[in-house]
């Protein structure tokens, strides 16, 4: 395949995965600047490998979601990057004036939730909650066994949930929320 | 399936991991135990805001926009260094080539005396000299004369960057040339004999049909070729020349 043709199949590839790779990034760095280097990184990474066997990809998605997984090991290394804190929410100041209910404070509350989970439980619930990963495709991407995907993702799961019900969110707040 | 067991397979439903049976024995005991139904219930909502609130995150629009730049750019750069080194480099040969055979190189002495196209055409000596701006007159040409040489035509050649090389011809009536060449230094001719005229080292020789003889005055080199005449007749036709100019 042509240099330009492969150029534009892997933009084309990018501009179908770009939202979700920039979602499991975030999951990563929690934070959105960090996030975005994150995926360029990862992006300019891919396109190298692209060019050269772009013919031995079968999953473009688990492809990209493997080499952000590695660069943002390698981002850490380099960068000595400890994990961030979170993009700041505007409205932190009018939090006393407002109801648990409220659907801004409760995706406030969601992220710093999120944030108090271990990094690689982080990534679990995103791929198998939010991506919809099968545990198969998990544990390949994570290399590690279905088992073990399997327990971690019932204790970031169940975690998860206490943090919540700390915050004081049940069912109903939940339904309220939406 | 009890209470207990039913909470563990609640992510896995949700997750598609069961099996059909499996399910089915777990919907029905949800649908029948309000404790495991509430459980149910906040995990389906947990799971649809987390989708919601992730999902919210975009990438902006710049992003794709600079990764695209950024392997356009490396893309190029990849492509473009050899095509500029190789497009360099054959530029810097085609002028290496053209200065090094048009404007550097001596003429060799039988284009000289090919040259033809004389810029003035005359037989009256200080008219010639004054035209290539060298000191010469009818002494210096004396055994020309005597040979039946006189001066036929001088001729300036210019070449940028390098000193221009002048040349007069002489004739006689038989038709047989000689031209006087007034050559930059560091003109040479190997293989060439040597013979001493008045003190100054002079060389010369045949290549092919013409006939050359050289010598190294303080400013310049001088040669003699000819078709029609021999080195060392030349020689002797120069002699008053040799030492002088």
């Amino acid at each position: 395949m042509f240099s330009w043709l492969k150029r534009k199949s892997f933009e084309k590839l990018i501009q179908v995965h770009l939202d979700s790779l920039m979602q499991l990034a975030y999951m990563k760095c929690e934070n959105r600047e960090l996030a975005e280097d994150l995926v360029q990184e990862t992006c300019v990474k891919a396109y190298n490998s692209f060019l050269k066997k772009h013919e031995e990809i079968k999953s473009p998605k688990a492809w990209l979601f493997k080499i952000l997984i590695n660069t943002h090991i390698d981002f850490t290394r380099k960068k000595h990057l400890s994990i961030v804190e979170l993009d700041t929410v505007d409205l932190e100041d009018q939090r006393d004036n407002s109801n648990v209910g409220d659907t801004a404070f409760f995706y406030k509350d969601l992220n710093e939730a999120l944030k108090e989970l271990r990094p690689e439980q982080r990534i679990l619930i995103y791929l198998a909650d939010v991506d919809e990963h099968s545990y198969k495709e998990i544990s390949e991407l994570l290399n590690i066994p279905i088992g073990t995907v399997m327990s971690r993702l019932y204790n970031a799961r169940q975690n998860l949930r206490k943090l919540l019900a700390k915050k004081g969110y049940t069912k109903e707040s939940l339904e309220v929320s939406r | 399936m009890d209470c207990k067991n039913t909470e563990l397979y609640i992510d896995a439903i949700l997750d598609n991991e069961l099996s059909v049976k499996d399910n089915l024995e777990v919907l029905s005991h949800i649908r029948s135990c309000s404790d495991c139904k509430e459980k149910w219930d906040l995990n389906e909502e947990t799971r649809a805001e987390l989708k919601i609130f992730v999902g919210s995150i975009k990438a902006s629009k710049n992003l794709q926009k600079e990764i695209v730049k950024k392997n356009n750019y490396k893309n190029k750069r990849f492509y473009f260094r050899p095509a500029f080194i190789s497009a360099c480099m054959i530029l810097m040969l085609s002028i290496g080539f053209f200065f090094n055979y048009t404007y550097l190189q001596f003429p060799q002495l039988h284009e000289l005396h090919n040259v033809v196209d004389y810029q003035l055409i005359s037989n009256d000596i200080e008219l010639l000299s004054k035209h290539i701006g060298i000191n010469l007159n009818k002494e210096h040409l004396s055994a020309f004369e005597e040979g039946m040489f006189s001066p036929h035509g001088a001729v300036n050649i210019n070449r940028p960057f390098n000193k221009d090389i002048k040349m007069i011809t002489l004739k006689n009536d038989k038709g047989h040339k000689i031209s006087l060449c007034f050559l930059p230094k560091g003109y040479k001719i190997s293989n060439l004999n040597k013979t001493q005229v008045n003190g100054v080292t002079v060389h010369h020789g045949s290549k092919d049909d013409f006939h050359f003889a050289y010598w190294e005055s303080k400013v310049m080199d001088i040669a003699l070729v000819s078709q029609d005449l021999n080195p060392i007749e030349m020689i002797d036709l120069a002699e008053p020349l040799i030492n002088e100019v």
